[in-house]
């Protein structure tokens, strides 16, 4: 079985009286006076690490993410297992943890979504329209004055 | 006038030992006076030169008139900065004004995508030699009356060649032999700098394409330099770290690159074994254990994972659920696994080991 899904890491103070925590990465005792739980398990702060980027999970956040046996954090997990497409515009692929812009159906690189005519990305709230499967901005598009086909509201 | 040169051109590097002749003294002035009526900037040159050679070994004595160029050489790269970026200027204005080519265009947009991460690095590099700025009057065909700034540096293999086309046809000979020499020790440039005004010397019309020559071997090697410092920026964009803007050397990249093929090759042939070992008619005895031991077994390759994650390439290991791996990797012990390896842990080594610290 596959383990695939979302794990809390939630950062602990180390209990004076109970028994001492063993350190699941590196089977030593925790003696730290804070230590990260996650999977069931009591983690040194530097042994609870993803195993693509090589990042202090507990520093990053609070969610790791694990498969095929490995402790991702979720960046790396997205890297590695994440469905990607190409952007519409440069037809390059999109790597599955980068930001991305959607238009209806079409997904594009953030650097990717500007207009095609005149190269000027968008401000929040500015209208784009979809002309033939190409993105306008609104001056371009008047300025054919033709068939509009969609109105899109840039987010 | 080569029996003169060269052993001048052995006395400056920093390498070479000797030259001894009084010829060189007397070269030294001619060479001098011409250093000092070349212009304010040059003698102000020299004279920093100066100060800072006031360690130099005693040949460097002898060739006074050299010393603007024979410090640099002999200071290396912190001396040479200092000059650079007006050399640069120079030099790029004459590439620049010369009109492009196809060759330009092409190393133009290369240089242009790595700009902004090589600047840095451009600066760093050999400088001009200095004799370029000194004679920038006296080069007919360099015409560097603008000295507008470049942003960035060019390569310009093409112009350089355009630029100093009549010169070239004049190049003597003889003067080839003195930077050809040179030319098998590309990361040793100090040692071509004795080249330019060593000419200067001589003649006149023919320092020209000497000069010409070290700046087309300048440019070309900083061309050659911008290209694998490009090649490692795009490699760093596709490695993985903390943050994702992390500064790592060379030697880093390379290394780094490697523990990530091999992570991800590794990742590979698990997944295709899972899938394999799935489907298979694999034995079915081999999950019975597993289901009980599944939890154990992925703390067991996370111990693994993270405890070799000192060796240099890290704990890049990864591991699967396929029952046929569990029977296979029994023996293997888990400080041994390398990262090449098959990644299962012989959960049942570790499981006692776990249950003891429990």
């Amino acid at each position: 079985m596959v383990f695939d899904k979302e794990e809390s890491v939630s950062l602990v103070p180390l209990q004076s009286k109970g028994k001492p925590r063993v350190c699941a990465g590196c089977n030593r005792r925790i003696m730290d006076r804070f230590m990260l739980e996650a999977l069931d398990r009591y983690w040194h702060e530097d042994c609870l690490k993803c195993a693509c980027c090589d990042c202090r999970l507990g520093d990053v956040g609070s969610t790791l993410y694990t498969r095929a046996n490995l402790i991702l954090c979720h960046k790396d997990y997205l890297r590695l297992f994440g469905m990607t497409g190409n952007c519409a515009a440069c037809s390059k692929v999109i790597p599955a943890f980068e930001m991305v812009m959607r238009a209806r159906e079409n997904v594009y690189h953030l650097d990717c979504f500007a207009c095609q005519l005149c190269s000027q990305r968008f401000c929040v709230g500015d209208k784009f329209f979809l002309k033939n499967n190409m993105i306008l901005c609104q001056l371009d598009y008047e300025g054919g004055h033709q068939n509009g086909h969609s109105v899109g509201q840039a987010l | 006038m080569m029996e003169k040169l060269k052993p001048e051109l052995r006395h400056l590097s920093p390498k070479f030992n000797g030259c001894k002749s009084p010829q060189h003294d007397s070269l030294t002035t001619s060479r001098k006076s011409r250093v000092s009526g070349e212009g304010g900037e040059a003698v102000s040159e020299t004279q920093e030169n100066t100060t800072a050679a006031s360690g130099d070994t005693a040949e460097r004595k002898r060739v006074p008139g050299e010393r603007c160029n024979g410090t640099m050489v002999v200071n290396g790269v912190a001396k040479e900065t200092a000059y650079h970026s007006e050399l640069k200027k120079l030099v790029q204005v004459i590439e620049l004004a010369r009109g492009g080519g196809s060759v330009d265009i092409k190393a133009r947009e290369q240089t242009a995508d790595i700009n902004h991460k090589v600047q840095t690095t451009e600066l760093c590099r050999p400088p001009i030699p200095l004799p370029l700025a000194s004679r920038d009057p006296l080069l007919s065909e360099t015409r560097m009356v603008q000295l507008s700034p470049l942003a960035f540096p060019l390569p310009a293999r093409a112009m350089l060649y355009s630029n100093f086309a009549q010169p070239l046809a004049t190049m003597n000979s003889d003067y080839g032999g003195d930077t050809e020499q040179y030319g098998m020790y590309p990361s040793h440039r100090i040692k071509r700098r004795p080249a330019p005004y060593e000419i200067e010397i001589n003649d006149d019309n023919g320092s020209q394409p000497k000069i010409v020559r070290r700046i087309f071997t300048n440019s070309r090697e900083r061309w050659r330099q911008q290209n694998v410092n490009g090649a490692f920026a795009d490699l760093r964009q596709l490695i993985p770290t903390h943050p994702p803007d992390k500064k790592l050397s060379k030697n880093e990249i390379l290394r780094l690159a490697m523990k990530y093929i091999n992570f991800l090759a590794k990742l590979l042939d698990d997944q295709e074994g899972e899938v394999g070992g799935g489907n298979g008619s694999s034995a079915e005895g081999a999950w019975a254990p597993e289901g009980h031991e599944e939890s154990l077994v992925q703390e067991e390759l996370l111990q693994g994972m993270l405890s070799s994650s000192n060796s240099s390439c890290g704990s890049l290991l990864g591991g699967d659920g396929s029952p046929d791996s569990y029977t296979e990797d029994q023996d293997s012990s888990v400080e041994s696994r390398t990262q090449t390896s098959r990644v299962l842990l012989p959960h049942s080594g570790l499981h006692m080991d776990g249950r003891n610290h429990r």
